[in-house]
């Protein structure tokens, strides 16, 4: 297959960036308030969240922006540090 | 076979917008460019233009949405004028850096402040270093023929880059002249359609444009850029050649004129007047019509003073050499800029002096340059303002002429407002 070549700022590579690196607090969610109603995925600017059979949120992209928390009506996410998260994790 | 129609600037300019064939168009309306964009609404709304046009919420949408337009493969143009033009500014540096073969009809407004809805050429020179393709317009026929020339230009495979086609706000915008407007038939043999061989947005060959780059990737893709500006001239210039086969109008990025004998016979004048826009017709008509009366011809040589004009048409890629030859053999260079040129000489004045500084380095001689700054904020560019650029010019030239060196200064100033209208200092009040 030709190598196709253009002038400018495009790259053909894709290396993604994992833009989870870029957070300092992550949300975490209460699946006992969590009422699956859909309206925190609408508003993720980085359309990290996904309604399943629970809520989850990929944290490899995840910037721990807030607006999830922020939107939901039942106060069924509040974010977390990364370090407590990190604790959490390896206690 | 063309038809001849009584239109303006802004009617000239939408005429060639439909002839080629425009996909898409987003403007915001702003004086003196809003019949434009009223225009081409109503032609798409007739179904006369099939194109898309996207009411925006302003200038700054109205570039951005071209350049999505752009990146999907259409054929797209906007148009504004001064502040509207400024609003844009952040957004057309990124559609000439992404390399979007765009069109832009900027009918020259003045930038404020004073504010002002008339023509100086403060609004796009504000934009000359962002790298896109800048014309200049003389008349309302100029500005319809070089949105052709400038597709043509732009979508160039060797070039791929946006062109301004710049229009005096008032004077031409809305000046009603003679103009001949293509046959759709001539144009579609002149315009091919535009190219998609390049980066489009496509999801199923994802390209990433425009991203975040470091300084080891920078300078490589602004030299891109920067080589492609300069290969812009040699296409320019055969676009424009091919319009004069095609239409009977041929475009040139630098042309000397002569009012008694052709420009290729009777070059170098004495003086050569170099200017841009609607003031270079004031200069062609003076000439042809002899309004401006004769002047002694310098170095006490029999008989009147020789006087051409250079009508400089593409201010950027800047024509420098051809600048050079056409100016070379000429006594004296009078550059008339229509914009300010706030702390330092005015931007055509600059531009012709980088120029000719190779004359010096290669040991030929450098004309005298006098630079003058006129019609600012649409002050009316008139022959006894022309008529006093020729006067101050000959009359450095004649002081020049004692000092005998390369490179001849004249003690006055080197640039000068033929047209301020200085008055006593008035008292404040108390």
């Amino acid at each position: 297959m030709a190598t196709q070549v253009w002038e400018g700022p495009f790259a053909l590579r894709l290396a993604r960036t994992r833009t989870g690196t870029w957070r300092h607090e992550r949300p975490v969610v209460d699946e006992q308030r969590c009422r699956r109603c859909g309206i925190c995925p609408r508003y993720c600017p980085s359309g990290v969240l996904s309604l399943g059979e629970t809520l989850q949120v990929d944290y490899e992209y995840c910037k721990g922006c807030g607006i999830c928390v922020t939107v939901c009506p039942f106060e069924a996410l509040r974010m977390v540090s990364e370090t407590e998260a990190a604790a959490g994790a390896a206690g | 076979m063309p038809t001849v129609k009584a239109l303006d600037g802004n009617a000239a300019v939408a005429e060639a917008v439909r002839l080629a064939r425009v996909q898409v168009i987003a403007a915001y309306p702003i004086t003196p460019q809003t019949p434009i964009v009223e225009h081409l609404a109503t032609a798409v709304e007739s179904g006369r233009l099939p194109a898309r046009y996207i009411p925006v919420e302003s200038e700054h949408s109205a570039l951005s949405a071209v350049a999505g337009a752009s990146l999907v493969g259409a054929r797209a143009f906007t148009a504004t004028a001064g502040a509207g033009l400024a609003l844009m500014h952040e957004i057309v540096g990124v559609v000439a850096g992404t390399r979007l073969p765009v069109v832009m009809a900027v009918t020259n407004r003045a930038l404020p402040s004073p504010w002002t809805l008339q023509t100086d050429h403060s609004d796009t020179m504000a934009e000359r270093d962002q790298g896109w393709i800048q014309l200049y317009a003389e008349s309302a026929q100029e500005a319809l023929d070089l949105i052709l020339v400038g597709y043509r230009t732009g979508e160039d495979p060797r070039v791929l880059l946006p062109v301004m086609v710049a229009l005096d706000g008032f004077f031409v915008s809305h000046t009603v002249e003679r103009v001949e407007v293509p046959d759709p038939e001539q144009v579609d043999a002149y315009l091919p359609p535009p190219p998609t061989n390049r980066p489009l947005l496509d999801p199923d060959h994802p390209v990433t444009i425009n991203q975040l780059t470091s300084p080891d990737i920078f300078t490589e893709i602004k030299w891109q850029h920067r080589e492609a500006l300069q290969r812009a001239l040699g296409v320019l210039a055969e676009a424009g050649e091919a319009y004069g086969r095609h239409f009977g109008r041929r475009y040139a990025p630098v042309e000397p004129y002569l009012p008694d004998t052709s420009a290729a016979e009777g070059w170098p004048p004495d003086v050569a007047i170099v200017t841009m826009g609607s003031m270079a017709g004031t200069v062609r008509q003076a000439l042809r019509d002899g309004l401006l009366g004769e002047f002694a011809a310098p170095g006490g040589r029999p008989g009147p003073a020789r006087v051409g004009l250079v009508k400089v048409t593409c201010f950027r890629p800047f024509p420098a050499e051809a600048l050079r030859e056409l100016l070379a053999g000429v006594q004296a260079v009078a550059v008339v800029d229509r914009s300010a040129g706030l702390g330092s000489q005015a931007p055509l004045a600059m531009e012709v002096k980088a120029a000719l500084y190779d004359l010096a380095a290669q040991g030929r001689r450098v004309p005298l340059v006098q630079g003058f700054v006129a019609g600012l904020g649409g002050r009316d560019f008139t022959v006894e303002t022309l008529r006093r650029v020729v006067e101050t010019t000959l009359g450095q030239l004649a002081n020049a002429r004692a000092g005998g060196s390369g490179l001849a200064a004249g003690p006055g100033p080197t640039t000068s407002w033929p047209d301020l209208k200085l008055v006593a200092a008035q008292p404040a009040r108390p």
